[in-house]
């Protein structure tokens, strides 16, 4: 109570002095952007955490996090918000960004809300990735490798873990 | 007689287009280009409305695009923080990107990306090289002719569909797989503020080996090679579809403007054709009356 306090105060003077100092990296907030090609799902909003699934594994990112980037491995993208809801999107691949401003990009190739995933399909697609990763070129082979990672993925997330 | 003279002349007042001053335009010709400029008139108003049914689509793409796009800048606006030595030192080796579409009769939207791309070349200094990558035939077509060395790479097949970020994949790759080397990269385009306007705006590209070069680099925690190259062609991807897809909300807005005030034009030369028209045919029939009653005159 008292720390939130101290952080709503901040925000205010912070607010006040920004005519002044313009680039000023407000390393209190975490500012969230987490975009697709056709979408955006959160726009430079202010959240407390976010998980994100990246190649060298689950990066929870909270404000003030050193500033990183990252590539991002098919998974499930966790946002609490200031307020406590966790909201939890599947993403395919994408970049992760971590800026020293302070901002955090998330910007995915396909994010969908776990809801929305229909879990039949996926199964489809991940049978028929397998059988398509013993055929053909290297290319080919590769490319199904990918499928299958991530309708597995895709699965998984359906079945409620990470 | 004299009044056929007046209306001779008034007729050829009304036409200023009329070269032969001695023969009146025939009813014949007037009604033909009558015609024609009422089809063109159908012609510019459906492509106004397909283009206006276009935009409509490219602006909600276009929302989502944005915050995409500018996320993507957000690392490189980190990294490079343009300060006046930007302004200094231009890299020997320089990319530019032209993101124009296919398809004209949009107004000044590709000429504007051609003409910024020529003025970067005129002035540029001589140790400069620049290799360019036109996406569009039309950017192609309007350079081909004085800086045909310096296009490395060209796309077409733009402008049909709305691009995707597929489309964007295929040029990153294309660019990389290319072998182009340069120091520093930027992006021509035009970037959307309203249905009758938009801006002609550079984004900038940065390579692998000139982020390795960036000090502020050092400040990100735990980036090892090949993060940095995977993340590098990503953003080029990921910048490029974004300024395609600003680059087609401008040309489907510009385009809707310009079928505007095509089809506008078109109805003022329909109403003055059209008076044109009635005079004459007065004057044929007033001519005919006469020639009957002198010809019965003399009788």
């Amino acid at each position: 109570m008292l720390a939130r306090g101290l952080r709503v105060a901040a925000q205010i003077t912070k607010r006040g002095l920004a005519a002044a100092a313009p680039a000023q990296s407000s390393t209190d907030q975490l500012r969230f952007t987490f975009a697709s090609p056709d979408k955006s799902i959160f726009n430079n909003t202010v959240v407390k955490q976010v998980d994100v699934p990246t190649v060298a594994g689950i990066v929870g990112v909270l404000a003030s996090h050193v500033p990183t980037i990252g590539v991002l491995k098919p998974g499930v993208v966790q946002v609490t918000d200031n307020e406590g809801q966790v909201s939890k999107y599947f993403v395919s691949s994408g970049t992760l960004s971590m800026n020293i401003d302070g901002s955090c990009q998330v910007l995915a190739e396909e994010a969908i809300k776990l809801e929305e995933i229909d879990e039949a399909a996926a199964r489809q697609e991940l049978e028929s990735a397998q059988r398509a990763q013993n055929e053909g070129s290297e290319k080919d082979r590769a490319e199904a490798g990918i499928r299958v990672e991530v309708a597995d993925a895709l699965l998984k997330a359906v079945g409620g873990g990470h | 007689m004299l009044r056929a003279g007046t209306t001779k002349l008034a007729t050829a007042a009304a036409l200023p287009i009329c070269e032969q001053q001695r023969g009146m335009a025939t009813l014949k010709d007037i009604s033909l280009r009558l015609k024609s400029v009422k089809n063109i008139q159908k012609i510019t108003k459906s492509m106004k409305m397909v283009a206006a049914a276009k935009y409509a689509k490219a602006e909600r793409d276009l929302k989502g695009a944005r915050s995409y796009g500018v996320g993507a800048k957000a690392f490189f606006d980190n990294i490079d923080p343009k300060t006046e030595e930007a302004a200094g030192e231009t890299k020997k080796k320089q990319l530019l990107v032209l993101i124009t579409s296919d398809r004209g009769l949009c107004g000044a939207v590709h000429s504007s990306i051609a003409k910024e791309a020529k003025n970067i070349l005129n002035h540029k200094a001589a140790d400069v090289d620049y290799k360019l990558v036109t996406i569009g035939d039309k950017s192609k077509a309007a350079l081909q002719r004085v800086f045909a060395s310096t296009i490395a790479l060209s796309g077409n097949e733009i402008g049909r569909t709305p691009p995707s970020f597929e489309d964007a994949a295929i040029a990153a790759q294309a660019i990389l797989d290319s072998g182009i080397e340069f120091d520093e990269g930027t992006i021509l385009f035009n970037k959307f503020k309203t249905v009758v306007s938009y801006e002609t705006s550079k984004l900038p590209i940065l390579p692998l080996e000139a982020i390795k070069a960036k000090e502020a680099l050092n400040t990100y925690d735990s980036v090892d090679d090949d993060v940095l190259q995977s993340y590098s062609e990503y953003s080029l991807a990921q910048l490029i579809y974004y300024a395609m897809k600003e680059n087609a909300t401008s040309e489907q807005s510009s385009r809707m403007t310009a079928m505007d005030g095509a089809s506008k034009n078109a109805g003022e030369m329909i109403d003055k054709l059209t008076l044109a028209f009635n005079r004459t045919r007065q004057a044929v029939i007033t001519r005919e009356l006469i020639e009957i009653i002198s010809g019965a005159a003399c009788v």
